[in-house]
């Protein structure tokens, strides 16, 4: 390691987050380079200060009156939803656990009326981020509201997508799986009509990710289609995704709800619902 | 019913797995309302005090940093369903808590603008440019090399100062300054929390302490606390 590379790992370092390979290393650039180790050491003191002014520089506990609303809300608040299906009708309003991209296939597949015995979908190890989109759906559906209407420019937007799907608007998405927020954006997919661009955002699990798009076109692509309260809904499959589609009644976007990967389950579902 | 230890209390921040709140491994897999009520309980209230000071150094006014303490909790338990017993959950409320604070400044820059897609041209994913650049960018050490008795000019910055070269810092640098040297996370942590790639979050970091560095030192020489020429300074 040179005395650049000093620099560039000197912060990582004195807040113990260098791996232990690099840390030797740096360790034994110090013991022989007085400039470097003086250099580290001040920055240590200055981080070590910094560290006091933070913490000193203002009110360091909250309020009595904070700490009594807080406690107030878990036993007044109403109670948080236990994940249902999209407008279910049967009598049975069952909690369910699903699993994977499976989650918006199934509350599909439900919210069609099927009558599919809920406890076959009932799954354990739900992935956060995947039950998020998956109530991101139910709420799209329900209010048909324009998930991105306004945006200044592509950065606007595709921060509006990611807000929308990862958390910032009431679905935090911290599940231990790997997000990629960078991976949205505006693009024109394959098996899309002409014309059509998509606003799209990826996230969940790497080997079970979702795609919310946001579709400005008012071509629509070809796909079975089923009515639930008058309204229609198509499912798909499109090589090896699963595709959920609605028009949004205000704002006459199409809305796709995409699972990639070759999910044998959902696949099942689709062709269910599309009989 | 197991619940966490509550002795994840304020005092002492302490880094690492020790200063997380873990909600036990392994907990019932469909409690009872009043099940899940205490649960939530155990796991959000002894954080109270770590995300007030958080908040208020976030948005530097009390009220704002009640209310928004206040809504954290409450998404927090409209949304506890989505929590996985067992996962972290201090990053999983700190998280929420990051996103209404940063939330809330983009809305309030957003302009309203509709815009039609259709007149788009084809356009790979990008990548947000200012990511990019930060991404790409090597620090440079403005002040490698200075020695300063920071822990003499301690008693000068710990009031005005410090809170004004807060201010001063961007939003998305001061969030993860704070969630780093206040709420004690580690860079791999704060990346899940913001969404970010943790070369992001470094040099985000990077950025915010090299400029807390420059106001304070220019502060502590303007009022003559720090002597503008030497004052030990020796450039490697």
């Amino acid at each position: 390691m040179n005395c650049a590379e000093i620099q560039i790992h000197c912060h990582p370092y004195l807040d113990q987050q260098l791996e232990a390979a690099r840390r030797q290393e740096l360790e034994g650039h110090l013991a022989q380079c007085t400039p470097c180790a003086q250099a580290v050491d001040a920055q240590r003191a200055f981080l070590f200060t910094l560290k006091k002014l933070v913490v000193n520089c203002d009110q360091q506990a909250a309020p009595a009156q904070l700490h009594a609303r807080i406690q107030s809300i878990a036993a007044e608040a109403p109670a948080a939803p236990q994940l249902q299906a999209v407008e279910q009708t049967s009598a049975s309003r069952q909690p369910l656990r699903l699993r994977g991209a499976m989650a918006m296939a199934a509350s599909v597949m439900l919210a069609f009326g099927g009558l599919i015995a809920a406890q076959s979908l009932c799954l354990t190890q739900a992935c956060p981020l995947v039950l998020a989109a998956a109530h991101e759906h139910e709420n799209i559906v329900a209010e048909s509201r324009p998930v991105l209407a306004r945006g200044g420019n592509l950065k606007h937007l595709t921060d509006a997508v990611k807000e929308r799907i990862c958390g910032v608007d009431g679905f935090p998405s911290l599940c231990g799986c790997k997000l990629n927020p960078l991976k949205c954006g505006i693009v024109k997919i394959e098996g899309l009509p002409e014309g059509a661009y998509v606003q799209y955002a990826e996230c969940g699990h790497e080997n079970d990710p979702i795609t919310l798009m946001i579709v400005n076109s008012r071509a629509e692509s070809g796909a079975e289609i089923v009515k639930v309260n008058d309204k229609e809904y198509r499912i798909a499959r499109r090589g090896d995704h699963t595709v959920l589609s609605w028009r949004g009644e205000k704002d006459g976007n199409l809305y796709i709800l995409v699972a990639r990967r070759p999910l044998k389950e959902s696949l099942e579902i689709a062709e269910i619902a599309s009989n | 019913m197991e619940h966490a230890p509550a002795a994840d209390g304020i005092s002492g921040f302490q880094r690492g797995e020790s200063g997380h709140v873990k909600a036990p491994a392994k907990a019932a897999s469909r409690p009872g309302n009043s099940d899940r009520r205490q649960q939530f309980e155990a796991l959000a209230l002894p954080l109270v005090d770590r995300l007030y000071v958080t908040a208020l150094r976030l948005v530097r006014e009390p009220a704002r940093a009640e209310d928004m303490v206040q809504e954290t909790y409450l998404r927090a338990w409209q949304n506890f369903d989505r929590f996985s017993l067992g996962t972290n959950f201090k990053a999983w409320i700190f998280q929420i808590l990051t996103y209404l604070f940063l939330n809330e400044r983009r809305s309030a820059q957003r302009r309203t603008v509709t815009v039609d897609f259709t007149e788009h041209d084809v356009i790979e994913a990008p990548e947000p440019a200012d990511l990019v650049a930060e991404k790409t960018a090597s620090p440079t050490f403005a002040g490698w090399g200075k020695t300063t008795d920071w822990e003499a000019l301690y008693p000068s910055l710990v009031d005005d100062a410090m809170k004004r070269a807060l201010d001063r810092l961007p939003a998305e640098q001061r969030a993860v300054m704070l969630l780093v040297t206040l709420a004690e996370f580690s860079y791999q942590e704060c990346s899940e929390i913001l969404s970010l790639p943790i070369g992001t979050v470094m040099s985000r970091l990077f950025r915010a302490r090299q400029q807390l560095q420059t106001e304070l030192s220019d502060y502590a020489k303007d009022r003559g606390i720090l002597q503008k020429p030497s004052a030990g300074t020796g450039e490697q």
